[in-house]
């Protein structure tokens, strides 16, 4: 046991529906309708921000086909894809997750909000101080490469019974 | 009311009809607070909270399913940067980063989004309950059958047909673990 249920399901993969070397999806044990998968980041980062940016990419290119399949195989009507980032958001997990879940009409899911009335200058406000700090935004990590594979030198083509080999007779060819 | 869309129409035709291509295209006004090639991203005017942020693929997609991988992808990436420009532009303790596909999940806007919105306790915004009543293995066993085909067919990927706890192989987890109390220090540290 670890201290992060998280990482025990993904190690345990129970209820596992999806991975690769990256991520894995597993359904929820307690979920909020028929067809609530959780794709989470194999390796334990807590926040949202500590996520690798190609891990992230991962991510939202297979939610979107689980999305796909909770459509086709469980007659979804709709699905939601929610990551909360931090308690206030209801992160309950010290593991960053995303959830994809499978809706239908009328289920009486609270996944709605009410919209809050804003004055011009508080929208104004918002803008400009987002703005400030979106600049950075670009530039996003690379998968790092693997080391080159080093192979132990190959032997020099042979002579077969016919004589040359097949690569001496080409390299013979270029005039 | 637009007109009900055809399948006649060209691509040039739903754009006109689409209010957030006239928003990307700058036709309409709006608050922008991130663009690239691919992405703008605008605050909503109906927001869940102070500072929430659309963003939108430049390209028309009226559903999520339509959009290629390195376009989702890529929004992906933006969508962790917007919500660490939030972090630190707001002084929040959290966002919620939203996608409704289909009327019934609440998508409204005929073309694709990703809502993220800035999180403090108790705001009132909701969604911050993921947790139902415990699965039957029954339950999840039938989900993840029914699942199958269309997980191998979309993701090549063979769900397998149990837990093989013995025989499976091990992540590699590390062993410092983070409790949510340190989360929350390290969101506020952002």
């Amino acid at each position: 046991m670890t201290a992060c249920p998280v990482c025990d399901i993904i190690t345990s993969k129970q209820g596992l529906v999806y991975e690769d070397a990256k991520i894995a999806a597993f359904l929820s044990p307690s979920p909020l309708s028929a067809g609530h998968i959780i794709v989470a980041p194999k390796q334990h980062f807590p926040i949202l921000e500590q996520v690798p940016d190609f891990v992230i990419n991962e991510i939202f290119i297979k939610a979107n086909k689980l999305s796909v399949a909770l459509f086709e195989s469980l007659a979804a009507e709709g699905t939601n894809i929610i990551m909360a980032n931090g308690p206030a958001a209801g992160q309950v997990m010290p593991h960053a997750l995303w959830h994809v879940i499978a809706r239908k009409q009328n289920d009486g899911l609270a996944l709605q909000w009410q919209p809050k009335k804003l004055s011009d200058e508080e929208m104004t406000k918002a803008e400009e101080k987002l703005k400030s700090h979106t600049g950075t935004i670009g530039n996003f990590q690379k998968e790092p490469q693997k080391p080159i594979e080093i192979k132990p030198p190959q032997e020099l083509p042979q002579k077969t019974e016919k004589g040359e080999s097949y690569l001496i007779k080409q390299l013979k060819r270029i005039p | 009311m637009p007109e009900e869309l055809t399948p006649e129409q060209t691509p040039e035709q739903i754009k006109q009809q689409c209010i957030f291509c006239h928003i990307i295209a700058g036709a309409v006004a709006s608050k922008k607070v991130f663009e690239d090639e691919k992405v703008t991203a605008v605050l909503d005017i109906n927001p869940a909270n102070f500072g929430h942020v659309l963003l939108m693929p430049k390209e028309h997609f009226a559903i999520m399913p339509q959009i290629p991988d390195d376009i989702i992808g890529h929004m992906g990436n933006v969508s962790k940067g917007i919500s660490l420009a939030m972090l630190k532009a707001f002084g929040i303790e959290g966002t919620t980063t939203f996608v409704a596909n289909g009327m019934a999940a609440g998508q409204r806007a005929q073309h694709f989004m990703i809502h993220i919105i800035p999180r403090t306790e108790n705001d009132g915004v909701g969604i911050t309950s993921f947790d139902g009543k415990p699965a039957s293995p029954e339950m999840l066993a039938k989900i993840k059958n029914a699942l199958h085909a269309s997980v191998k067919k979309l993701l090549n990927f063979d769900i397998p047909e149990q837990a093989q706890n013995e025989n499976s192989q091990k992540t590699k987890v590390p062993t410092e673990k983070v409790s949510l109390d340190d989360i929350a220090s390290l969101l506020g540290k952002k």
